[in-house]
């Protein structure tokens, strides 16, 4: 079975283009690839038909500038105010999940381009396998930045080739998680990597869980290494605010790139209210 | 532990603290042994005439003014010289350097008996603390901490020596008589280290980089030995040099109870036949051991860890 994958990009609407693009940039080492307006046959012009026309920026890592161009962010800008994301704290696309060089010095690079802190690194020795800290985005999209010096798993991850590379995990937020992981195991061909109760601190800070309430959390390998993981969130939990017409805040929409089964260039939605779509 | 500065400069820091904290405890200690009686008197023995304890009191000075006496001391400390035995006439602080060996040699082996102890117990503690069978041990840990060191040492010649007569309970004669006082010395230590790594495990595995070594497949033994452990060991390294006073403490009372020719029997001794000179350069000789130990530790984090070199600490 052709297997989905890897993240080709993850898609955040904004509403200043310019500030959203310099603060990636300039905060990231993130380059511009393509700065075409949507066509009529874009993803996200299927999602929102009044964003047809819409400007936009593609920024992908510095090593996947002249590569493959996987991993990056697609900025979308679209007229009027942006409903709050409210990351980490509704159903849909969480946090898009970037392999980072050093948490510890990204992060005040980042504040200092409107970026803001959700979970801190902390310094725990001199040489930690991971570390990793969560932000939000200039328009509060969820972004998780790892730090991975040595992993021995079932995957094949490396450390960052630059201050932040590509995007290896897709985070999606569920209150029904056997049925949302059933949905991408079914379209991902592969086996799932992991299904644990743990105790993230950065959800219970953000979703008011008890000190040592745990999260179950699964994930599902897609192709390029990449990851879709399903944290199942507490029942009651809201979806992500989306007005009409328009695309969800935060992590909107998320691209896999391949032989992406069961996908195409128009978005599908997901078990949960979130959009993927297959790269053109 | 103090962040910033060259690992240069925290030497010479720490050097000037050394010496500030030597003369502080030379000073006490000298009058505080000289409000516990006559030295001379007690040197000449109950049955001394007057005319015997002035004798001995001009022998050693201690006919002198207080004051005098003490400017002696000071001169005599900077030269590392306390003077000799009131007892045995030999040199004080080579007496005490002689028997540092075999105090340092009990310290040893009560350390290594603890890591390879309260590492692997801590480990297992930590890692899934809400257990039922974890919670039965911390709490068994919990009562361990109570016990006084010497009671576990009593208890061990009373098994090991007096029951089984597996093994001998006096002075050093070899690596079967290094099993109890190590033991006994280490149990000092072991619950304390047990519950520290146990936290420190804990802590680690609710870190919220756990997330994504748990998304990618990364397994209990992974999680624990490659992620949570080592972090952990760093903080228990940590509690090993600021506990190592409390070894030394633990060390006088278990060479006392194993007759282990150690400083600790001597210094035990010492003060009980006052004699000054010995109890003297035993406490300095204590002293900048336990400052030299908790400067190294310190040191070596500055080393180890570029994080506490460069002062990031969140």
């Amino acid at each position: 079975m052709a297997t989905l994958g890897p993240i080709h990009s993850v898609t955040v609407a904004t509403a200043d283009l310019a500030a959203s693009v310099a603060a990636y940039r300039a905060g990231c080492g993130f380059v511009t690839v393509d700065e075409a307006p949507l066509s009529a046959d874009a993803s996200e012009v299927a999602l929102a038909p009044m964003l047809e026309g819409a400007a936009t920026a593609w920024l992908v890592p510095a090593p996947e500038a002249a590569g493959t161009r996987l991993g990056g962010i697609r900025l979308v800008e679209v007229t009027g105010p942006l409903p709050d994301a409210a990351p980490l704290r509704s159903l849909g696309w969480a946090a898009a999940e970037f392999s980072v060089q050093d948490p510890d010095r990204l992060v005040p690079k980042l504040e200092a381009e409107g970026f803001t802190l959700l979970g801190a690194p902390r310094a725990l020795g001199s040489d930690p396998a991971i570390r990793a800290c969560q932000m939000a985005g200039p328009n509060g999209e969820g972004l998780y930045l790892t730090d991975i010096r040595a992993y021995r798993g079932p995957m094949s991850l490396h450390r960052a080739r630059a201050a932040v590379d590509r995007c290896f995990i897709a985070v999606l937020a569920t209150d029904a998680l056997e049925d949302t992981r059933a949905v991408y195991e079914a379209r991902s061909g592969a086996s799932r990597v992991s299904d644990r109760e743990i105790e993230i601190p950065v959800l219970q800070a953000r979703l008011g869980l008890a000190d040592g309430a745990t999260t179950r959390i699964s994930s599902v390998a897609i192709g390029g290494d990449c990851l879709v993981e399903i944290d199942a969130y507490p029942a009651g939990t809201p979806a992500r605010p989306m007005a009409a017409g328009r695309l969800p805040a935060g992590v909107g929409l998320v691209r896999f790139a391949g032989a992406s089964h069961g996908l195409t260039a128009a978005p599908t939605r997901g078990a949960r209210g979130e959009w993927l779509a297959r790269a053109a | 532990m103090t962040g910033g500065g060259s690992v240069l400069g925290v030497l010479a820091k720490r050097a000037g603290e050394l010496a500030i904290l030597l003369f502080a405890i030379t000073t006490l200690l000298f009058f505080l042994l000289r409000l516990g009686g006559d030295p001379a008197a007690v040197l000449a023995g109950e049955e001394a005439d007057p005319d015997q304890v002035a004798l001995i009191s001009a022998r050693y000075g201690l006919d002198q003014p207080l004051w005098w006496q003490y400017l002696r001391y000071l001169v005599s400390i900077v030269t590392l010289d306390f003077g000799e035995s009131l007892r045995g006439g030999q040199a004080a602080l080579t007496l005490v350097l002689d028997r540092l060996g075999s105090t340092l040699l009990l310290a040893f082996l009560a350390l290594a008996i603890t890591a390879a102890l309260s590492i692997p117990i801590g480990a297992w503690l930590g890692f899934r603390p809400d257990r039922g069978d974890r919670r039965a041990a911390n709490a068994l840990v919990f009562i361990l901490q109570g016990i006084p060191g010497y009671i576990v040492g009593l208890l061990l010649i009373q098994l090991f020596v007096v029951e089984l007569r597996w093994l001998t309970s006096i002075g050093n004669q070899g690596v079967s008589s290094w099993i109890l006082p190590s033991l006994t010395l280490a149990s000092f230590l072991v619950p304390k280290m047990v519950r520290v790594l146990a936290a420190n495990v804990a802590e680690a595995m609710r870190e919220d980089y756990i997330r994504t070594a748990r998304a990618t497949g990364a397994s209990d033994v992974e999680l624990l030995f490659r992620h949570a452990l080592p972090n952990a060991l760093l903080g228990a390294t940590a509690l090993i040099g600021t506990q190592f006073a409390f070894l030394m403490s633990g060390s006088l009372i278990t060479e006392w109870i194993f007759a282990w020719p150690g400083f600790g029997a001597l210094l035990v001794a010492s003060v009980e036949q006052l004699d000054f000179p010995v109890v003297q350069a035993a406490v300095f000789v204590i002293a900048g051991l336990v400052f030299l130990v908790n400067a190294g530790t310190d040191i070596l984090f500055r080393v180890i860890d570029p994080r506490v070199r460069a002062g990031a600490t969140r």
